[in-house]
């Protein structure tokens, strides 16, 4: 599954093969962070809200989309200091 | 904070850069640390470019500070991050390198800042780590055990808290520190910035983090998540963002009308003062009619500017600017452009210079290309006097369906540059293809309130910038026209108006045929000449060309009935047009070209935009003529 198509508020983790842009990587996109979608657009194309550990960014859907994410059983937040 | 007075003008011997991620309060901490002491060195609308200030450490000793633009990495990708990883790393031809740099860190999101530790680290740049917002960590009652960090890192660490007036006092005290200043820097290596690299830096991240014990989770923003639940909902978030443009414009122009007409009481007593004390002559005319004007055409802007500046400072300070962007990110998107294009084009309502400097934050460079060609049509405050003077001389004070039909023109002015600006951009997207994606990935940092001090500084470095670099080159335009309209002067006897004998008379009447199609007098041409200093010179200039092509009682005639009675209907509306679209402003262009770099793009922009004004002005005066029969 890739974070685009990930249910809303629900922890999930980056899959450790997941190829996505350095760019992400930079922002903290790192494998095995925890992620979640908080907020999805009514438009197709429109930006998803995402958090990864502490942080939240605005995601295009073909950014999110290049993320590789399995579902967490972690508690939310249950990540080292992001 | 320091009380001492600093002397800015002699730059201390000791360079200390500040570095960080974006949103870690880096500059809050340099606004505590150096005071009002700063320089900035250029223009800029969000993220400024190189600010310097000076600071005293504990024992009193001076030290030059940089804050540098914020950066997720070393590997920059935008413009903005370039300077911040070439100066760091000593690698900037036009900035020395710092003997010392300040890594600045969210202490609640100590993580990625400790990535970029790792990858600094790496390189071998002389640092002391601060972590910065302290204040947070306090308060969830937590304790970061900065020695443990320390003895893990390696580097000097130390607590701070930008937004409290002690919260500098640690750095203060450790730049004491004889030996971090003589640390040598060694020989530029190879930079490593793959994937793996950072891999790498994370994994050194995580060590660090777990040796100091703190790899345990930290309390989440919560109260931010739940405002975004509501501001970033897709119906909800819509309605307060346009509620929230519709009172800032409201503001611009209703709290500035009040310090706009005493500007121009001033400008009006310091004129008479002159008058009265002077002579008639040459240096009295150059006086009045040039430097007077000139200067008070200027000044009057400024109130609107710095409220335009005020809100987008609070805005920004807040945290809301990059859920706007967010919002608005889908209908950029349908016409090419990022969410991010939306500060610039906001910021292009006041003056499109500050429109075009914020620019820069944008990474893409098509993106950026786009959204610097159409800052110019939005509707900037300098089209006003000129959009007010024609529309008091030619639209009648009706009220139409309960609306004053001046209102609706004015209105449908600003929507017309905005209707064209989409429409370019969308047929630029066509033309171009949507080949190459444009990114986002912006951060939502948290909510904070914003501080009244850091609000005011930001809004006295736009204030004196515009004064210093606009102000001056109007200035100088507004004598230069004054020339131009004086001299030659007329022999006596001759028949027509002075200004008629005059170069700019001259000039207006050569290329009066060229704009005769489009219903413009030779007048007009003359007064868009100087209009190229800046669009509310027009109004000025056809003042002068008036007032001087007038004579005896004539002269001091409100301008509006002057042309109102000199000019057609037609006119008048073709002139208007013009003004939506036209490159009427060579600041612009210069910013352009120091933007883009090269002047390919001012010249093509001017070009295009011209060849623009020019369609649209015809086909205006056209319809004019014969629709109405004026």
């Amino acid at each position: 599954m890739t974070l685009n198509q990930a249910p809303v508020r629900q922890w999930q983790r980056i899959a450790a093969h997941s190829t996505h842009h350095p760019r992400l990587l930079e922002l903290g996109f790192m494998p095995l962070e925890n992620v979640r979608v908080l907020q999805r657009s009514w438009f197709k194309n429109g930006a998803l809200v995402v958090q990864v550990g502490d942080a939240v960014f605005g995601l295009r859907p073909d950014e999110a989309g290049q993320i590789e994410v399995h579902s967490s059983n972690e508690p939310a937040g249950g990540i080292a200091t992001a | 904070m320091s009380t001492t007075t600093v002397d800015i003008s002699g730059l201390a011997q000791r360079r200390l850069a500040l570095l960080g991620n974006p949103n870690c309060g880096k500059t809050a901490l340099f606004n505590r640390l150096t005071g009002s002491q700063q320089k900035v060195a250029n223009y800029a609308g969000v993220t400024v470019e190189l600010k310097r200030g000076l600071m005293k450490t504990t024992a009193g000793r001076s030290v030059t500070v940089i804050d540098l633009p914020g950066t997720y990495s070393l590997n920059a990708s935008s413009q903005d991050e370039a300077v911040a990883c070439a100066v760091v790393l000593g690698q900037s031809l036009r900035e020395k390198a710092p003997d010392l740099t300040a890594v600045v860190l969210d202490a609640t999101r100590l993580r990625r800042g400790l990535r970029l530790v790792a990858a600094l680290k790496r390189q071998g740049v002389p640092m002391v780590v601060v972590l910065n917002m302290m204040d947070r960590v306090r308060a969830q009652g937590r304790d970061l055990g900065v020695a443990r960090l320390q003895a893990a890192m390696g580097v000097p660490v130390v607590e701070a808290t930008g937004i409290s007036a002690q919260g500098g006092d640690a750095l203060r005290h450790l730049l004491d520190r004889d030996d971090l200043w003589h640390q040598a820097r060694p020989e530029p290596t190879a930079l490593h910035l793959d994937a793996d690299a950072l891999r790498t830096d994370d994994a050194q991240a995580q060590a660090w983090l777990q040796a100091a014990g703190l790899d345990q989770p930290m309390q989440a923003h919560e109260w931010s998540r739940r405002i975004d639940g509501w501001l970033l909902q897709p119906v909800i978030g819509v309605l307060v963002l346009l509620v929230l443009l519709f009172l800032v414009f409201q503001a611009v122009f209703a709290w500035a009308k009040w310090p706009m007409g005493l500007i121009q009481v001033a400008t009006a007593w310091v004129s008479e003062g002159v008058n009265t004390v002077l002579p008639v002559g040459l240096l009295k005319s150059l006086l009045i009619d040039g430097v007077i004007a000139g200067v008070g055409g200027v000044l009057v802007f400024l109130p609107q500017i710095l409220i335009l500046f005020f809100f987008i400072l609070v805005l920004e300070e807040s945290g809301y600017l990059p859920r706007a962007a967010l919002l608005l990110d889908r209908l950029m998107g349908s016409i090419g452009l990022s969410g991010r294009a939306f500060i610039p084009l906001l910021s292009s309502f006041a003056c499109a210079i500050p429109g075009i400097m914020a620019a820069r934050t944008i990474s893409d460079r098509r993106t950026k290309w786009v959204t610097v060609l159409i800052a110019p049509l939005m509707t900037c405050s300098a089209r006003l006097p000129v959009y007010t003077l024609l529309i008091s001389a030619f639209i009648p004070a009706k009220t139409v369906a309960g609306m004053s039909l001046p209102g609706l023109v004015l209105f449908g002015l600003y929507v017309m540059g905005i209707l064209s600006a989409i429409a370019v951009a969308w047929v630029l997207k066509l033309w171009r293809g949507a080949s190459e994606p444009v990114q986002l990935m912006m951060e939502l940092p948290d909510y904070h309130w914003p501080r009244a001090k850091d609000v005011a500084i930001g809004l006295w470095q736009r204030a004196s910038i515009f004064l210093r670099n606009v102000g001056g080159i109007i200035l100088a335009l507004t004598v230069i026209l004054w020339f131009l309209s004086t001299f030659p002067q007329a022999p006596a006897g001759f028949a027509g108006s002075p200004i008629e004998y005059s170069f700019a008379g001259r000039i207006g009447q050569g290329l009066a045929g060229f704009f005769a199609p489009i219903g413009f007098n030779w007048q007009i041409v003359v007064a868009l000449i100087p209009g190229l200093a800046a669009r509310e010179v027009m109004v000025a200039a056809l003042g002068t060309v008036y007032a001087l092509s007038q004579t005896g009682d004539a002269v001091g005639t409100a301008l509006a009935p002057m042309i109102a009675a000199d000019w057609s209907l037609a006119t008048g509306l073709s002139l208007l047009i013009w003004f939506v679209f036209a490159p009427q402003c060579l600041a612009t262009l210069a910013v352009v070209r120091k933007e883009m770099g090269g002047w390919a793009m001012p010249v093509g922009m001017a070009a295009f935009l011209f060849s623009l004004a020019y369609g649209a002005s015809w086909v205006t005066y056209r319809l004019a003529l014969n629709l109405g029969g004026f």
